[in-house]
């Protein structure tokens, strides 16, 4: 993917790389995995997919503000499969590699 | 948006007249077939109709025809079936490049003491037939081979298997389930003593196949029960799924030489153009025209992810396969992919684009289209 995500709070940068590396809650996952496939337990390709789901959703979001720090102002639903914690409250920037 | 469907050789639809012919056993015509009331005897005679239709279409007698629930089963069947009644021949020969049907029943095998030999296959998937030719030896049980390449295409050339088999004597087993419909099958030309069909693979019904055996060959049933299927396949029949199957192979068998034009029309264009769209991208399995699948495309890409780039492509309308398999909670190149030994930066994205009766050649530039677009969404 031609995106890179950096996430940060108080000049503490919690994540930087590839979207596919984000951490994942698992419970979001299963739950995903669940209204996708109706499925607990996904074998490691439809997980995949539940992965990609939530990126999709999450680049499509923030596409438009490449570049820049986006602070966050409300619970935003498409941040929430990302298991850092309070991440409402951190910054997160995405851009191009 | 327009939705293109190009995973035919995952299925196919169900055929409108398939439909319409399948409709009465679904409800009217529920009687079970073992019965001996006059009802009940209509629907045995379309079972055994719908037996004499494959048979015809691959040049077989119809008691040569059995149903089963499909593909797998009658890979299984034929292996298994035939390990059971000659339980001193211990070896068994197959291709790295089968579809797991074959290679999971035989890894099952190897578990109970069969040795499994794998032979290589060359860059196009085509197996080694010098190799066949000097493995072959008196404990050989029979050879099962993939007709037509579920993943990558290639049709192989299964008159010199058979040749090869005949020469020692061995049993031969013939994957088809790619192959019907497309190759021209006549198995009073070509000698062969199994082969598995499945009947979606021809928009016929799903969880319905066949399996041919050769008359004169003894095979242990796979599921004992009943006399049903002339003692060989026990289990009241899939009335409706036998009777479409028997249809769609009627009407796959007379239309074969149109589909292929139609297949290969489409393919020859979509090729041309992909490669002219992507300059760097590979085509897997044998070319086109050449032992290859008319309706089968295999292209491994650089520098992006297969199931990203199947991801994308399903987002703007255009549903294919990937190469790749779950292993061990990871994703990677499927056995065949690696059997053919495709470099490795082309590995990680291999896309299958399979035709069918319901593609048209004229949307094959938007679908190229969306390709780029998918691409260049991972790829700057």
């Amino acid at each position: 993917m031609k995106y890179k995500i950096m996430i940060k709070k108080d000049n503490d940068i919690l994540f930087d790389g590839h979207p596919l590396d984000l951490p994942i809650k698992q419970e979001m996952l299963i739950k995903k995995s669940v209204e996708m496939f109706d499925d607990q337990t996904p074998c490691i390709i439809h997980q995949t997919y539940v992965i990609e789901s939530f990126i999709d959703a999450f680049i499509s979001k923030f596409k438009k503000q490449l570049n820049q720090d986006i602070q966050l102002t409300e619970e935003v639903e498409e941040i929430q499969f990302i298991d850092i914690k309070n991440i409402e409250s951190c910054i997160i920037q995405i851009r191009r590699k | 948006m327009k939705e293109f469907y190009l995973d035919y050789a995952a299925t196919t639809p169900l055929d409108d007249d398939v439909r319409k012919f399948i409709e009465p056993y679904l409800c009217k015509n529920f009687h079970n077939p073992s019965s001996m009331h006059i009802h009940a005897i209509e629907n045995r005679k379309a079972i055994n109709q719908a037996r004499k239709k494959i048979a015809d279409a691959i040049g077989a007698e119809p008691e040569e025809i059995f149903f089963t629930s499909g593909g797998t089963e009658s890979t299984n069947w034929a292996i298994k079936g035939y390990a059971d009644k000659h339980p001193k021949l211990k070896e068994i020969i197959t291709s790295k490049v089968e579809h797991k049907a074959t290679l999971n029943t035989l890894h099952y095998l190897e578990k109970k003491g069969y040795k499994v030999h794998y032979l290589d296959v060359d860059a196009f998937g085509l197996i080694d037939l010098k190799q066949l030719d000097q493995t072959i030896n008196d404990q050989t049980l029979m050879v099962s081979i993939i007709y037509a390449n579920n993943e990558i295409g290639t049709i192989q050339d299964v008159r010199s298997i058979s040749k090869i088999c005949r020469r020692h004597q061995t049993k031969l087993h013939l994957d088809g389930v790619q192959a019907f419909g497309q190759q021209f099958i006549d198995l009073k030309d070509l000698d062969i003593d199994f082969m598995s069909l499945s009947s979606h693979k021809f928009y016929g019904p799903k969880g319905v196949g066949a399996l041919y055996v050769k008359k004169g060959i003894e095979i242990e049933p796979l599921i004992h029960g009943g006399s049903h299927e002339d003692f060989h396949r026990a289990g009241t029949e899939n009335l409706y799924g036998i009777v479409g199957m028997g249809e769609a192979a009627k009407i796959a068998a007379d239309h074969i030489v149109s589909s292929r034009e139609h297949y290969q029309q489409i393919q020859i264009d979509f090729h041309q153009k992909m490669k002219k769209a992507f300059p760097d991208i590979k085509l897997n399995g044998t070319p086109c025209g050449s032992n290859r699948s008319f309706n089968h495309l295999s292209y491994a890409f650089k520098d992006v992810l297969g199931y990203q780039l199947h991801f994308q492509l399903n987002k703007l309308g255009v549903y294919v396969s990937t190469g790749s398999a779950c292993a061990s909670n990871v994703i990677k190149p499927s056995h065949v992919i690696e059997a053919i030994g495709i470099e490795e930066a082309y590995q990680p994205c291999v896309i299958r684009v399979t035709f069918g009766k319901y593609s048209k050649l004229e949307d094959n530039d938007e679908i190229i289209k969306r390709f780029k677009k998918a691409y260049h969404e991972l790829k700057d």
